[in-house]
């Protein structure tokens, strides 16, 4: 197998694997589902959600 | 099919990167002077807004925003401008971060989710059903 069908085999194995995801990840219990392009994945958003009210906190 | 050991530890890479397994950063990619404004504005009366929800004057609602609970005229001056610097944190995030139009509805249920879980014994907040409870 050269280096040219390994490549082809990664970025059918990434498509696969990412490409038509409408469901976000993280919860499984509660999916946000946005539309059909855009994931959101909740447990990086509640990292960054968590990072600013960290940062608002060290204010008070 | 033979495989060499760096193309499976590439491949072992590649799908740790696929959302399933990673979890996405939704950072505010560019500060905007509006942004930083916001931030600084809400550092700045944390204190105040801290010691209204311990009086149970105002309560973290379940849409990533502050409401107020009592007849306090500054609880309600407060939680405006508050709730004008959230929402402007809220839309950079959506919009760098490009989660189209029903992003906003996702990113406010998390900050209020992270607002329910920072609130100290006693403050009021509302849960995801709409009840409010004393935490």
């Amino acid at each position: 197998m050269n280096a040219i069908s390994h490549l082809l085999l990664i970025a059918l194995i990434f498509s696969a694997l990412s490409g038509c995801t409408v469901k976000a990840v993280g919860d499984p219990d509660r999916p946000i589902t946005i539309n059909a392009n855009v994931v959101v994945d909740v447990r990086g958003l509640k990292q960054t959600a968590t990072s600013i009210e960290d940062t608002v906190a060290q204010g008070g | 099919m033979k495989l060499s050991i760096p193309f499976c530890i590439l491949l072992f890479c590649t799908v740790l990167q696929t959302p399933a397994f990673a979890a996405k950063s939704y950072d505010i990619k560019v500060m905007t002077p509006e942004v930083q404004q916001a931030i600084n504005a809400r550092q700045a009366r944390y204190d105040e807004v801290k010691a209204l929800k311990a009086l149970s004057q105002l309560g973290e609602n379940n849409q990533g925003y502050v409401s107020v609970l009592g007849s306090d005229s500054k609880a309600q001056k407060l939680a405006k401008v508050e709730n004008q610097n959230r929402k402007t944190i809220y839309q950079t995030i959506v919009s760098q971060n490009q989660l189209g139009p029903g992003g906003m509805e996702a990113v406010e249920a998390v900050f209020a989710e992270v607002q329910r879980e920072r609130a100290a014994s006693g403050e009021a907040i509302q849960l995801p059903s709409g009840k409010w409870a004393s935490k």
